[in-house]
């Protein structure tokens, strides 16, 4: 009777996955709401994000929940718009290098020998500069924009992911399952696709969810320095550029940098909480 | 026998780079195996039992093998790997010993079938792969093939998953299996079954079988054939009746010694003194003579040949003498 009451106990308290726990629930709620908001924001915009709307430089108000910037646009309106840039590029930015990085680490992992190596010396050379200078550089020799910062950011982004999962790769390529699949005569494609893959690619999921928070800032980071997107499309890291003008009008920063910190913030809850439900060790 | 063997091993050597110099796992190993004959490799860990199959089969990247190895007179060493490729499995399969880790744990039982057979024969219809994965699985006396093909290797049983994995071993019809101990990581009820399995398979598509195994007990009702190896080389050579009844190699003598008995009471299980020699500290000489008790001064002096003795080879000079009685 204890028994069975102590089974049901604990398959209650696991039915909900843990990433559906805690800050990672949060995150998830948070995440939920900007999503929506970035997809049917047009239908519902407070004002026009792009127009002068009142008064410029006004302080927060009930008409204006975070005021006016400095040309009389509402800052709560284009913070919101703002998210219509920053998710649709980190998500792209994060699939690409995920995609990438994939290709490359388990090519590399699995073949070893000189492929191993020549692609491993690439990874190295990106990884050797900062991630922020590096997209810098890239950008600034593109041209500014916020198609060509997203070109940048993939490639700074992708050799973490291709290190990782080549580590993973090889670990799982010494099982005894794959050896087995190559005496029976598996194909090597099937073999890294179907037997080795699924089993290493747990670490670059959880690293992906961390990394879209900070591919948020980096995307962010780019516009305050002017290499992202231009004015007068409302980017968060191009508002807090605008803010830093009037600093005295903090709100217009304010606005924007609370977002960011948002979106960060969730997907750091997130990660951890995915990190810690795909480790076994971990006691939950 | 007067057909082709189907494998032709000719002085196959196998050396690993190590930090402390070349590991010579194989010394010059020649054997044959023909059409649906079974062929026992005995030896104990470290022999170099796995490493010659391995070898031949072109899985051992990192290591330089040389010697002949010849299937249905194609040279397997130094073949191309992608030519390999495509002859293990629809040639040559190998299962390995441990069954619990040797099948992908996220994919179903039928998928992992399907795969590895439509790799092989591309025009097979998805549909056609599972009707014959259902035949496979029913082959290897697994009870309700149609449900547990859409099972995954979790809710088996260790017999089952080595039942299993000789079915995805023999679903490209290969010439040869080789099964390295296949039965070590299974009760004793469950190797007999195994056992039969194999048995019963080579004598319906006249599999040749090559059986690698430290198990002597597991040889005797099996196989046809023995090949008792000692620090990479095969000290005697010669078939299941006459290496039971007459063993002459003071190896082998002491390996059928070791064998429990029931029908004797012993006190002592007995054993062979000493440890096996390994790649890395081959004694001058016979490598077994440090552990013979027959051994003479002039055993570790010259390494023995293989010789005929009788019906079978055997590589001591010491007692090719004894058997002219």
């Amino acid at each position: 009777m204890t028994a069975s009451l102590v089974v049901s106990e604990s398959r209650r308290r696991r039915s909900r996955p843990l990433w559906l726990r805690g800050p990672s629930l949060l995150g998830v709620i948070v995440m939920g709401a900007w999503t929506l908001v970035a997809i049917t924001l047009p239908l519902w915009t407070p004002n026009d994000p792009l127009r002068q709307v009142a008064e410029r430089l006004l302080p927060p108000s009930l008409h204006h929940l975070m005021g006016t910037d400095a040309l009389g646009r509402d800052v709560f309106t284009r913070t919101l718009w703002g998210a219509r840039t920053s998710l649709p590029v980190a998500l792209v930015v994060i699939v690409s290098s995920v995609v990438l990085g994939t290709i490359v680490g388990a090519v590399a992992g699995y073949l070893g020998g000189w492929v191993d190596s020549v692609l491993m010396r690439l990874v190295d050379i990106t990884m050797a500069f900062p991630p922020i200078l590096l997209a810098m550089a890239i950008t600034a020799s593109l041209g500014p924009g916020i198609r060509n910062a997203l070109i940048a950011m993939v490639l700074v982004w992708w050799p973490i992911y291709a290190r990782l999962l080549r580590s993973q790769v090889m670990a799982v390529r010494g099982r005894e399952y794959v050896d087995s699949a190559e005496a029976i005569g598996m194909p090597r494609r099937l073999v890294l696709w179907r037997y080795i893959l699924p089993m290493s690619y747990t670490p670059v999921l959880v690293n992906a969810t961390m990394d879209f928070g900070q591919v948020v800032l980096l995307t962010a980071s780019l516009s305050f320095i002017g290499l992202g997107a231009r004015p007068p499309s409302p980017e968060w890291g191009a508002m807090i550029t605008e803010g830093a003008t009037n600093f005295y009008d903090w709100w217009i920063a304010t606005a924007a940098g609370l977002a960011i910190l948002m979106v960060v913030l969730s997907f750091n809850f997130i990660g951890d909480a995915l990190r810690d439900s795909f480790d076994v060790k971990v006691d939950r | 026998m007067t057909t082709e063997p189907v494998l032709d091993v000719r002085d196959l050597r196998v050396t690993f780079a190590s930090a402390a110099g070349p590991a010579r796992a194989v010394r010059g190993v020649s054997l044959q195996v023909f059409p649906g004959e079974a062929l026992a490799v005995v030896g104990e860990s470290g022999s170099g039992k796995s490493v010659t199959m391995l070898a031949l089969l072109g899985m051992l990247p990192a290591a330089t093998v040389t010697g002949s190895a010849r299937f249905r007179g194609t040279e397997l060493v130094g073949q191309d790997p992608d030519v390999m490729r495509t002859l293990r499995g629809a040639k040559v399969s190998m299962i390995f010993q441990d069954p619990m880790t040797s099948l992908n744990p996220v994919l179903t039982i039928g998928h992992q079938l399907t795969l590895v057979m439509r790799a092989h024969q591309p025009d097979l219809s998805k549909r056609d792969a599972r009707a014959r994965g259902i035949d496979l699985l029913e082959q290897v006396a697994i009870s309700q093939p149609g449900r547990r093909i859409d099972g995954y290797p979790h809710e088996l049983s260790g017999g089952m998953r080595q039942r299993v994995m000789i079915a995805m071993a023999i679903s490209n019809e290969p010439d040869v299996l080789i099964a390295d101990e296949p039965t070590t990581a299974l009760d004793v009820t469950v190797q007999a079954q195994i056992m039969d399995l194999l048995g019963e398979l080579r004598e319906r598509h006249g599999l040749a079988l090559v059986l690698i195994t430290h198990d002597l007990g597991v040889v005797a009702g099996s196989t046809d054939r023995i090949a008792v190896m000692y620090a990479g080389r095969i000290v005697e050579y010669g078939t299941v009746d006459d290496i039971f009844a007459r063993p002459t190699h003071p190896y082998t003598r002491g390996l059928l010694e070791c064998l429990p008995r029931l029908d004797i009471r012993q006190k002592v299980q007995a054993s062979i003194p000493g440890v096996p020699a390994t790649p890395m500290s081959l004694p001058p000489g016979c490598p077994f003579s440090p552990r013979c008790s027959r051994a003479l001064p002039s055993c570790s002096q010259e390494e023995p040949e293989l010789l005929p003795n009788d019906k079978s080879l055997v590589a001591c000079p010491v007692v090719l003498g004894d058997r002219v009685t």
